[in-house]
């Protein structure tokens, strides 16, 4: 089935063998999980199977708690959405636009990317200490900001890798045939960044949702669905929360097929290969990572 | 300033100031005072035991106070006697002890409230409790050796990996490799703990296998194996998009020349293609590296009660003995373990920070 190309025969085969377990061990503890949620059995198991069922997914709907979760998760994350998506702009257009020193640009540069290089439960603790000199304690407004911390960042990088494709000349010329500050932003630049205005409102979103090491130092006494779901596997945990976690791969796996599709066909239509993959795309984004070279 | 006037120029004032009040707020709000406010908290302490001098102090005016009282008492007495003689010499006598027991009084209030107020002590107290606490100290050490483990595991596992999909696979296989791979990747780190749990737990798949080979079972979650385990799959994806975002950018005809000119197999990887990866390599280290050492999930789900990691600490610090201060001296820890192995990384892998964190 596999054709190696460039690799000699045999090891190309061991190649190809090779390939076809590490995707057995990337799939492997997911299907197993989907499978112990639909066990009958009081635990999550899938050795001592007591047959098929579907009243895991019925405990799931009746759980109140988590339905509390979610509203928080939701509330964070349009939070999130609202603070890291217009600081992200803003740092993208000081960063690609304003003329700076190379050195004070690397140094707000390395400033706003440092979130991302450290440990998510450092931002949490640092978030919680600084408000608590305010009188404000922990919880979802703690959690939102701790989050924007680094959500921000990922948000700028997105913005960054678009308007290093924009062509300044374009407002230039809009200036000169005398349109408004205004009228050069509303009509030039906003559509061009409307896709990546778009990509880091969902990425911010997802980003938010999935978090749970700044989260859980920020949040105090409140829950989030995450939150939730450690709490439930730590305390008395049933297949209810493998039924929660076959939803939640239900949704991630089809919004990544989703945005993959739309992201080939946007490939194919503006053609440009080479400079798209090497972007900071929602591939990564859904968890993004740093793009060397 | 220039720079500033000149993006106005273009942008006009609303813009401008919009770009430089949003990217204050978060650079400063956001990341820098709090990152210094953690640092501060973790270079003091709140002392509630100083006080044994005032204490004492407190003590004697008590002792002070009875004794003027009795004084006070046996005066009266006097008074009382219908033969008291000397009554107006007795009377300035007791004005002058009712006044220095109203001066008494006057200062204990004050007093007692400073030993029930702490002081904050400046000192690097807490990084010396860190230092000396055997138990931590030994904590923070498994958490940097099995966040390096962790590292070069997810190298090892997917240099091939990345280099099949960049160099090997046909111009079908590739995109649905990477589809392949995005899904697992999407799917949240917790979850992918959670599977975990049902290998590794007493009656998970893991020990059903060893069993049915005829060995004993293993206690995975309490050995610390079931957090390294689990750490290296939830993490290992972050080490595979980096190198193969590096491996791509290497041309092929490379490849076919040292093999023209007869290199081996070994040879080509070693001093072809995986120097060609570096970059890529040391951003998947880094990212891993933090990961695992920051993280708060895993230990969480797949640490037994006897395998506890440093993050958890961290965290007892803060909410079950409320106790800040330290819980930032130790977050200090984690915070200078990752800067020095990023330091480490640029030394070992030859790069520079803006090819690290590239935007």
């Amino acid at each position: 089935m596999i054709r190696a190309r460039g690799a000699d025969g045999w090891m190309g085969r061991i190649l190809s063998i090779y390939l076809v377990l590490f995707f057995f061990y990337m799939f492997g503890p997911l299907i197993i999980m989907t499978l112990a949620a639909f066990n009958d059995s009081p635990y999550p198991t899938v050795t001592q199977w007591q047959g098929w069922t579907l009243r895991w997914f019925a405990a799931l709907f009746a759980d109140r708690e988590l339905w509390v979760g979610i509203q928080n998760s939701l509330l964070i994350g349009i939070g999130v959405m609202l603070l890291a998506v217009p600081c992200g702009l803003a740092a993208a257009l000081l960063l690609t636009r304003m003329r700076l020193s190379r050195t004070s640009r690397n140094l707000v540069y390395g400033i706003l990317v440092s979130p991302v290089l450290a440990p998510g439960i450092l931002l949490g603790i640092s978030t919680l200490i600084f408000w608590q000199n305010f009188g404000v304690g922990g919880g979802l407004l703690l959690a939102t900001i701790g989050q924007t911390s680094f959500i921000a960042a990922y948000c700028m990088l997105l913005f960054t890798a678009r308007l290093q494709r924009f062509d300044v000349t374009l407002e230039e010329a809009a200036l000169d045939v005398g349109a408004s500050h205004t009228q050069v932003f509303r009509r030039i630049m906003l559509p061009f960044l409307r896709p990546a205005i778009l990509t880091s409102c969902v990425l911010a979103f997802l980003q938010s949702m999935e978090n749970y090491n700044t989260t859980v130092f920020a949040i105090g006494g409140e829950r989030t669905l995450m939150i939730e779901i450690a709490a439930n596997v730590r305390h008395g945990l049933t297949p209810m929360v493998n039924a929660l976690a076959v939803v939640l791969i239900a949704v991630t796996v089809a919004l990544a097929l989703a945005y993959e599709l739309h992201r080939r066909m946007e490939l194919r239509r503006t053609g440009r290969r080479a400079a798209a993959a090497r972007a900071v795309d929602l591939r990564l984004a859904g968890k993004p990572t740093l793009q060397p070279t | 300033m220039h720079a500033i006037l000149d993006f106005r120029r273009r942008y006009g004032s609303l813009l401008t100031g919009y770009v430089l009040v949003a990217v204050a707020v978060w650079m400063l709000g956001i990341i820098v005072l709090p990152q210094a406010v953690m640092m501060e908290y973790s270079f003091w302490r709140l002392d509630r035991s100083h006080s044994a001098a005032l204490d004492a102090e407190i003590e004697r005016l008590y002792m002070d106070r009875q004794k003027l009282e009795r004084q006070i008492r046996t005066i009266d007495r006097e008074l009382r006697k219908p033969d008291a003689s000397d009554a107006a010499g007795l009377e300035a006598q007791k004005v002058l002890l009712v006044g220095q027991v109203a001066a008494i009084e006057a200062r204990l209030p004050e007093m007692e409230e400073q030993v029930t107020r702490p002081v904050k002590v400046y000192g690097a107290d807490n990084y010396v409790h860190f230092l000396i606490s055997e138990l931590h100290w030994s904590i923070f050490l498994k958490t940097i050796w099995a966040s390096v483990i962790v590292t070069v595991i997810a190298a090892v596992i997917c240099y091939p990996v990345a280099y099949y999909i960049a160099h090997v696979a046909s111009g079908h296989q590739a995109p649905l490799l990477m589809l392949a791979l995005i899904v697992p990747y999407w799917v949240n780190e917790l979850l992918r703990t959670l599977a975990w749990l049902m290998i590794l737990s007493e009656n998970g798949i893991a020990n059903l296998l060893l069993r049915a080979l005829g060995l004993p079972g293993f206690d995975w979650l309490n050995a610390d194996a079931g957090v390294i385990i689990g750490m290296t799959y939830a993490y290992v994806l972050f080490m595979i998009f980096p190198v193969y975002n590096a491996l791509e950018t290497l041309d092929r005809n490379q490849i076919e020349a040292a093999r023209d000119l007869g290199a081996s197999w070994m040879r080509i990887h070693w001093r072809v293609i995986i120097p060609h990866a570096k970059p890529g390599l040391a951003v998947g280290c880094i990212l891993v590296f933090m990961l695992a050492a920051g993280s708060f999930a895993v230990p969480q789900i797949l640490g037994g009660v006897r395998s506890v990691w440093f993050t958890q600490v961290i965290y007892s610090w803060f909410y079950d003995h409320s106790n800040w201060n330290m819980g930032a001296a130790y977050a200090m820890g984690l915070l200078t373990l990752c800067i020095l192995f990023v330091l480490l990384m640029m030394r070992l892998f030859r790069v520079r920070l803006e090819d690290i964190a590239r935007g």
